[in-house]
């Protein structure tokens, strides 16, 4: 049991009616029986796996655990040893315990692997198999968890982009306005141009002659100079 | 948007994703949303000694949070329309 929470399985008790125990305001979305949990190459047996709008439940008469989709870095369908070969959804689990940015940044690997090295846990991988009893389920779980993941987009994310309709960065009319600078081809010029209509112009004489004026002026000349100086 | 905009045209094509925990994966774009979420089809991974078990892989969804970086095919980079659109996010950003 301790492999599981160790890769951050969350330990559940079924609720009274011997389903998920769940928060308010949560639903059952779908319900997959007989699939076998294998977490962190710790076989758990054949359970209940039920879906709700964040998280994914596994009951079994002995054990459960629940996981946040958002916790679920990558799923994917395939078929390994530790499957016993059969065809399974793996699933890989964010192996911070609350990193605010999923994996965390590049800085924080090399603590990472201090804290494993100590903790003497550095073989564990944070990885769960499910493999149904009926394969022919394993398309619609392979479904069920990318839909889970599309529910539950990053907490930063969601910080950032509040009011945004499903995180649009645009909306209608910025872009429309954006095309149609874009195909006028007005913008950049005038913009870069600015309040000095002279920016772009030739520039006066050549190196040369400037030369030549600041000579002059480095002369004791008085003469002021036609760029304004330098 | 102009990565989610242009990671769209990429479908189709071979690219690879690696990602932050280092596991880097090859495989067909199958599609992307607008929160950088990746599905792959017919896969390999690239660092196959580090994780021998994802050999038997066939179609993955990677979320886009823990997406490092993605490789790119050559043949698909139109650098004057990346270009282009750049200038334009950056305007009007």
């Amino acid at each position: 049991m301790a492999a599981a929470e160790l890769i951050g399985l969350e330990p559940v008790q079924a609720a009274a009616g011997g389903g998920p125990p769940l928060d308010e305001e949560e639903s059952v979305i779908a319900t997959f029986e007989r699939v076998q949990l294998v977490a962190a190459a710790q076989d758990l047996g054949e359970g209940t796996l039920f879906i709700t709008e964040w998280r994914v439940f596994w009951l079994a008469a002995a054990a459960g655990y629940s996981v946040d989709f958002a916790a679920i870095v990558m799923h994917a369908v395939a078929s390994d040893d530790e499957s016993f070969g059969k065809p399974c959804l793996y699933c890989q689990l964010d192996s911070e315990e609350e990193g605010e940015g999923g994996l965390g940044g590049s800085g924080s690997g090399s603590e990472e692997e201090e804290a494993e090295g100590e903790g003497g846990q550095a073989d564990v991988l944070p990885e769960l198999r499910l493999i149904p009893a009926d394969a022919a389920q394993l398309d619609d779980l392979f479904q069920a968890f990318c839909e889970g993941a599309e529910r539950n987009p990053d907490w930063s994310e969601d910080e950032e982009e509040e009011g945004g309709a499903g995180g649009v960065f645009f909306d209608e009319d910025e872009v429309l306005a954006g095309a149609a600078a874009a195909s006028l081809g007005v913008g950049d010029v005038e913009e870069l141009v600015g309040q000095d209509p002279g920016r772009f112009e030739d520039a006066e004489g050549d190196e040369f002659e400037e030369f030549g004026q600041r000579r002059r002026a480095a002369a004791g000349g008085r003469e002021r100079q036609p760029n304004g100086g330098c | 948007m102009l990565f989610y905009s242009y990671f769209k045209t990429l479908v189709g094509k071979e690219v690879t994703v690696e990602l932050k925990n280092d596991l880097a994966i090859t495989g067909t774009l199958h599609s992307v949303d607008q929160y950088l979420n990746i599905k792959l089809n017919n896969i390999r991974v690239v660092n196959e000694q580090k994780y021998p078990h994802m050999l038997s892989v066939r179609a993955c969804f990677v979320r886009g949070s823990v997406v490092r970086f993605i490789l790119l095919p050559p043949g698909s980079v139109d650098v004057e329309l990346l270009h282009d659109a750049t200038r334009r996010e950056a305007r009007g950003g």
